[in-house]
């Protein structure tokens, strides 16, 4: 043992020294490889030789000396490597004894070695379910329960089959003193051992992800059933993947409504390899802080700090695994999407299942992909394995670093699942993490943590947590964090630079209608009868704060009703932006303040919608402000999910049934809008049922005679009659052979009725997410109506509208700018 | 006395309104010295600050009627009783001294002495005046009285105010609640004393004997005057109670300031005011403001029916004439009225009581009195003691609609429901901080129960008036926030429902909202946001244990018919429970989760929305 000693020696040499590093671990590095190549003598002749008791104390010290020299990055190596051998070592030594023991406080670790209590740990999955059997410290029988291809699947079966394997094992169920079960997607709890309650098959009722492991609570209440004194037997769950105890600010994503939690990582094995690695070192956990990364057929990683998983890069969205693709660049997956490439379902499948080395390999097994470039891979092929390999070692490495941070003081990186195995994969990691020391415990300790989980609960039934408490404390906490991530700071940003352009969404409306205000003025609306919750309403959205600046609002009517709504939706009645024109009459008072002067645009309030047409429109016709033959009508523009432009329909609201002469002046006051969205020449479709005149359709003769009447003109395209699917898809145009000029790029639609008219625009916004803004036409002079059932865009949109086209009449010299009388 | 030194411009006013909060102290002792004391106070509030003039003694009756007489004003007109247009009667202070002492020598006899309680039930004439004064004389404490009250209410009243005797007139009956209380009061061998008036030109008390020497009894600056019982709220009374001090030295600020202003100091006005002899604006300023200040008293009806005669026969006497009067006697009036010749116009005119729009006050402006500046908007509230928000009648310091300025001494402010000050033109409840001599004390017997009514938990004194304060600093009325509504006949407050269950120690914030016109009526649904866990867990239990609460503290009557437990109450931006959300919710609209963008806290909507249905 000479070698140990030397080595020994030049490790306290290596803590010790601060001048000629390089040297003393040069010295270390040789020593080390004299002693090792010992070691390995040792093992050649018997395969557990280094659980020897004294070999373990040699290794143990030489783990403490190196602990001490963390300053140099041979010392980190073998600190690394020296762990990794030791706990690879005491793995399967009598039955696992030496894991319990690390993995178990010493009080219980004495209860278990004194009481020797039995305990079935149950792991089902997809196709089978995994058991243990342990006695004490001792996991005296371990096996995979197949349930036979055919069978229906289901918690009484699976309990059939592990019944007859303690049969065959003589395992007998009244010996039980607990059962130890996987837990499953309950609702997310924080990290821990819990009793299992009944609360907890409610929640699997309807889980969030539905997956063998569920069935694991139900079958160990079963089974303790079955026993004859079921009250006995204590059922635990521990480490569930829907464990939950990441900090506040790992909820944050840079998109609002996406907020990201803890679940969804491989907590059991997390949890057990900390333990163990902090045992070696002789650490209590909490006092230990590593990040460990699980990779495997899924793979996660997280950091533990202060006894807490305070960041984890889960499952599903952080590396790249054998089945799932990782986290993903999302320019290139909108193009995908975009250009049909990928369908969501598709997408789903690369997240969960067929990703990662699947879909870059086409298998999902290493060890075969690794043995391929010997046996038979073109060079190419080669390569690309390599590729693959340095793209996942590349990959673990950087989700590791990501967990580094500073502050959080990781002491070491620890490998494990499956895949941590792989020499290819882990001397690649070890390379990106030379400056920590990186433990390799390959596999998982997933049994031995649930048992222990359940020892520790016999032992000290108080130290189980309570499901309800801790789930419900969860998540109030968690509320209360989307509450704060959703607190509104300033609310939307405008952002519009197309200045001159068309106008090819609702959002550029409101944007260039407010750059257009403040390049010229502010307007002044009135709502007639302001004593209106929905009026108020749109009337603060149009000036929060002096956040989109639309327009100035007069209230017109009953002052203490006004107050009364404005106090309780926080409107501020500052005289400036809002003031309150005390009334009796508001229709009076408010076409009173348009001539005046004072107020420029009109909106609905309380009043019936032709009551105050009949009012405004006296009122311009007296002031000459509305030409003999103009009329009345009512626009809407719809915003529609995939279209690439605005579109204008008439008349969905206001005419009923139209003459053709109306419909002319419907069409007209139609291109009005189009003009003010800066729409150059609009192609207009006069709808019908049909793409050519039928004599029994009405609407399709009057379609021609609208589309003869407006052939000659230049600023427009007016083709009828269309319908609806030749105006609006291009694809079909082409196949139904129309030659016309509109084909599926229509930007104005004149409908046949108020019924086609209305049923269009609302089969839009009630099935396809579109966001229409709507304004009524007296002549030039457009008026706000919004209606309760708009959505806030909607009714901000409307104003926008209506503001907008007021501000070109205004610039137009159609109506005079205020103060030029 | 000086008015003289009142501003006329707003900046003034607000810079000698800063001073005068600032100097609180230094402000109402120069105020309280206007009285006279027979022991002078030596601090302004105690170290408390919830007692004025802690060790002063005085007797109202002598700062009302005696000093005035004293001082050579023996021979000025003090009340005037006016009938159909006509005055029926008027007393000079020396005559109302007389009349005062006959009466007080009167209750002396009957065994009353300093401290006892002693109900009032008259009508709006001079023998309310009288007795008044005659009460505070003898150191008793009133009790007035309404004859709109049911009579058990009223002698729920005088039971819990301990009355010790009964004066009303028996010229009013036949009235059902006199004569119930009067046989109530037999039967309980309580002395009742009759101010009845034989016919026109006679006096009132004209039963009782010979004037007799009574001697001001002086009594502590914090001993009650008066307990006012309101008519609304709870089925149990509640006297407010009035100290002698503090609310003499207020009212006779507020006389003097909203009254008196842009006049020759020396003047006197008439006061004639549109309320019962019971309501506490009537107190103030037809009566002890105006017998302070040694201005009249005008006792009678106000013009109702063919209200322009009526004015022209009241702007004929001498002095000017001030009417105060409600927003809903305007609406009555103005139908049948035409604008007053100039020489008939009233000097000034205060509305009181209810929310008043600009467009009534311009009217008044134009057909009642002077100007439109002459509108006061008077903002008073059962707890206030008297006016102590206005508009003056100086052009700089009225804004036609607007609740006004805070008078001289009041710190006034606008804060959000958390306490917190809003910004100017956000609107919140107005608030009063740091006191004022002439507030409510307390509830007689039910301490705990006035602070939890009206202070809030920075103690502040709750107005439940939603307001708004403008950058000029004129405050504006926007919205009442205590609904009352009708239950069965009853007057129920809500935001006093809301206190009781916020008094429960599980609960963590409670909104009451009334629902109207159901099957079954007007009712009461409750939101409540428990504290514990527990309770969430256990909605039922919970409830059971609240509505057990609840009917303790306010009875079966007002129990909601329904209990909603939430997480936290729907606010808006500034922190305001959004009632009109929770009233949609307790009728069931399944509309009202629609448009939320306005809430700091849309998701917990949907989750009421949800326990609504």
């Amino acid at each position: 043992m000479t070698a140990f000693s030397k080595f020994a020696d030049a490790v306290a040499e290596l803590g010790r020294t601060q001048i000629a590093a390089s040297v003393g671990d040069r010295q270390a590095q040789v020593l080390f490889a004299d002693w090792s190549r010992e070691l390995e003598d040792l093992v050649l002749e018997d395969p557990v030789a280094l659980a020897d008791p004294g070999i373990r104390a040699q290794l143990q010290s030489a783990i403490a000396g190196l602990a001490q020299a963390q300053g140099s990055a041979t010392a980190r190596m073998l600190l690394g490597e020296m762990i990794s051998a030791l706990l690879d070592a005491e793995r399967d030594v009598q039955d696992g004894r030496l894991v319990m023991e690390r993995l178990l406080p010493a009080a219980a670790a004495r209860f278990a070695g004194a009481e020797r209590p039995a305990i079935l740990v149950i792991n089902p999955g997809s196709t089978s379910t995994k058991v243990a059997w342990f006695v004490g410290l001792y996991k005296i029988r371990e096996s995979e329960v197949h349930i036979p291809p055919g069978d229906p699947d289901g918690a009484d079966a699976r309990n059939e089959g592990i019944l007859r394997w303690m049969q065959e094992n003589g395992l007998q169920l009244n010996d039980l003193a607990g059962i130890a079960c996987r837990g499953g997607f309950i609702s997310p709890v924080p990290s821990g051992t819990y009793r299992v309650v009944p609360e907890m098959l409610a929640d699997l009722e309807q889980p969030a992800i539905s997956h063998a492991s569920n069935l694991s609570i139900g079958m160990a209440v079963r089974l303790s059933q079955l026993a004859a004194n079921p009250g006995k037997i204590l059922i635990t769950m521990t480490d569930p993947v829907v464990c939950d105890e990441v900090d506040t600010v790992e909820r944050v994503t840079g998109a609002v409504k996406l907020k990201r939690d803890g679940v969804g990582a491989h907590y059991l094995n997390h949890k057990a390899v900390w333990r163990l690695t902090a045992s070696v070192l002789g650490l209590p956990p909490d006092q230990f802080n590593c990040v460990s990364a699980h990779i495997g057929g899924g793979s996660s990683v997280a950091v533990h700090e202060g006894g807490r998983v305070t960041a984890v890069s889960n499952a599903f969205s952080g590396i790249p695994s054998a089945n799932r693709a990782g986290r993903l660049d999302l320019p290139p997956l909108l193009a995908a999407l975009d250009r049909d490439e990928l369908t969501s379902k598709e997408l789903r499948s690369l997240v969960f299942s067929s990703g990662g080395l699947l879909s870059l390999a086409g298998t999902n097994d290493f060890r075969a992909l690794v043995s391929f470039v010997q046996q038979g891979a073109t060079e190419d092929q080669a390569r690309k394995i390599h590729l693959i390999l340095d793209f996942f070692g590349r990959q673990i490495a950087a989700n590791v670093l990501q967990l580094c941070l500073a502050e959080r003081r990781v002491f070491a990186a620890v490998l494990t699942g499956g895949l941590a195995r792989s020499e290819e994969i882990a001397s690649r990691v070890r390379n990106h993490l030379a400056h920590l020391p990186m433990v390799r415990v390959p596999g998982s300790f997933e049994h031995e943590a649930l048992a222990a989980g359940t020892i520790q609960g016999l032992q000290s039934p108080q130290w189980l947590k309570n499901y309800v408490r801790e789930r419900d404390l969860l998540a109030d906490r968690r509320r209360a964090e989307n509450r704060l991530i959703d607190t509104t700071i300033f609310s939307e940003v405008i952002r519009y630079r197309k200045h001159g352009q068309p106008i090819t969404t609702l959002d550029d409306l409101l944007a260039s209608t407010c750059i257009k205000v403040k390049e010229t003025f502010m307007p002044t609306v009135a709502i007639f009868g302001a004593d209106n919750e929905e009026a108020i309403l749109a009337a603060k959205k149009a000036n929060e704060q002096g956040q989109y600046k639309l327009a100035n609002f007069r209230l017109v009517g009953d002052y203490s009703a006004i107050s009364k709504i404005a106090y309780d939706y926080d409107l501020v009645i500052d005289d400036a932006n809002y003031v309150i024109d005390d009334t009796d009459n508001a229709l009076v008072r408010g076409v009173e303040l348009m001539d005046e002067g004072k107020a420029h645009i009109v909106m609905k309030g309380s009043y019936k919608t032709e009551e105050i047409l009949r009012a405004v429109f006296k009122y311009l016709k007296g002031s000459g402000r509305l030409q003999p033959g103009q009329l009345i009508s009512h626009c809407v523009v719809m915003d529609i999910p995939r279209r690439n432009k605005l579109l204008i329909i008439s008349d969905a609201a206001v005419n009923t049934y139209p003459d053709r002469d109306k419909k002319v002046q419907i069409l007209e006051n139609a291109l009005k809008v189009a003009a003010n969205l800066r729409i150059p020449k609009p192609r207009v479709g006069i709808i019908s049922a049909i793409e050519s005149v039928n004599k029994s359709i009405e609407s399709s003769i009057e379609a021609a005679e609208l589309a003869a009447l407006f052939k000659d003109r230049t600023d427009c395209i007016v083709e009828g009659p269309l319908s609806l699917d030749v105006a609006m898809d291009p694809a079909i145009a082409h196949e139904k052979k129309y030659k016309g000029q509109v084909a599926g790029t229509a930007d104005v639609l004149i409908m046949p009725d108020i019924d086609a008219g209305n049923v269009l625009y609302k089969t839009l916004t009630t099935q396809s997410g579109a966001v229409c803004a709507g304004v009524i036409l007296l002549g030039d002079m457009p008026m706000i109506l919004t209606s309760r059932g708009d959505s806030a865009r909607s009714k901000l949109a409307s104003m926008a509208l209506s503001i907008n086209m007021y501000l070109d009449l205004v610039s137009r010299g159609v109506l005079p700018a205020p103060g030029s009388d | 006395m000086n008015f003289s030194a009142f501003p006329t411009h707003l900046k003034e006013y607000r810079e000698q309104h800063r001073a005068s909060v600032e100097q609180r102290a230094a402000f109402w002792e120069g105020e309280a010295r206007r009285l006279l004391w027979r022991a002078p106070f030596t601090s302004t509030q105690d170290e408390s600050g919830a007692r004025w003039f802690p060790d002063g003694r005085l007797n109202a009756c002598e700062n009302a009627v005696d000093r005035h007489v004293a001082e050579g004003r023996g021979e000025h007109t003090a009340v005037v009783e006016i009938g159909e247009g006509e005055v029926v009667r008027a007393y000079s202070y020396a005559q109302l001294g007389e009349r005062v002492r006959q009466v007080a020598a009167g209750l002396q006899e009957l065994g009353i002495a300093a401290g006892d309680a002693v109900a009032i039930l008259l009508p709006d004439n001079a023998s309310c005046v009288i007795a008044h004064l005659a009460v505070a004389r003898i150191g008793a404490v009133a009790v007035p009285l309404s004859k709109r009250f049911s009579p058990a209410f009223s002698e729920r009243i005088l039971e819990d105010a301990r009355a010790r005797a009964f004066i009303t007139c028996e010229d009013m009956c036949p009235h059902k609640v006199v004569e119930a209380l009067i046989a109530w009061a037999r039967e309980r061998h309580l002395p009742v004393v009759n101010a009845g008036c034989r016919g026109p030109g006679s006096d009132a008390f004209s039963d009782f004997g010979a004037p007799r020497e009574v001697a001001p009894v002086p009594v502590e600056s914090e001993a009650p005057l008066f307990y006012m019982y309101p008519g609304s709220g709870a089925s149990m009374p509640r006297g407010y109670v009035y100290t002698t001090g503090g609310y003499l030295t207020q009212v006779l600020l507020s006389q003097r300031l909203l009254f008196h202003t842009g006049l020759t100091p020396d003047r006197p006005v008439r006061m004639l005011v549109g309320a019962e002899p019971s309501a506490l604006i009537y107190l103030a300023y037809n009566l002890w403001g105006p017998l302070l200040a040694g201005d009249v008293c005008v006792c009678g009806p106000v013009p109702d029916v063919d209200p322009n005669a009526r004015i022209t026969a009241l702007t004929t006497m001498t002095d000017p004439v001030i009417l105060l009067i409600t927003p809903h006697h305007i609406t009555r009036i103005r139908e049948h009225f035409s604008p007053l010749p100039a020489e008939h116009r009233l000097h000034l005119v205060g509305v009181f009581g209810d929310a008043v729009t600009p467009r009534h006050l311009r009217w008044i402006g134009e057909s009642l009195s002077t100007d439109v500046s002459h509108v006061l908007n008077l903002w008073t509230s059962a707890q206030a003691g008297c006016s102590v928000v206005s508009t003056f009648a100086l052009p700089e310091l009225c804004r036609t609609g607007a609740l006004g300025l805070p008078l001289l001494g009041v710190a006034a402010q606008v804060v959000n429901d958390f306490g917190r000050p809003c910004g100017t033109n956000e609107s919140g409840q107005l608030v009063f901080t740091g006191g004022l001599p002439g507030l409510a004390r307390t509830i007689l017997g039910q301490p705990e129960r006035f602070r939890q009514l009206h202070l809030n938990a920075a103690g502040q004194f709750q107005t439940n008036d939603g307001v708004r304060q403008d950058s000029e600093g004129f405050f504006w009325f926007m919205k009442r926030l205590d609904d009352v509504m009708k239950i069965e006949g009853h007057s129920v407050s809500t935001s006093e429902l809301e206190g009781i269950l916020q008094a429960h120690p599980d609960v963590r914030e409670a909104t009451v909202i009334g629902v109207e016109g159901g099957e079954e009526g007007d009712a009461l649904v409750a939101f409540v946001a428990p504290k514990e866990q527990r309770d969430h867990e256990d909605p039922a239990g919970f409830e059971k244990r609240l509505r057990g609460f609840f009917d303790e503290r306010a009875g079966e009557l007002s129990m909601p018919i329904r209990f909603n437990f939430v997480r936290e109450m729907p606010r808006t931006r500034s922190g305001k429970v959004e009632r009109r959300l929770l009233h949609r919710i307790a009728q069931n609209d399944l509309t009202a989760a629609e448009d939320l963008g306005h809430l700091a806290n849309p998701d917990v909507v949907q989750d009421l929305v949800k326990k609504g249905r």
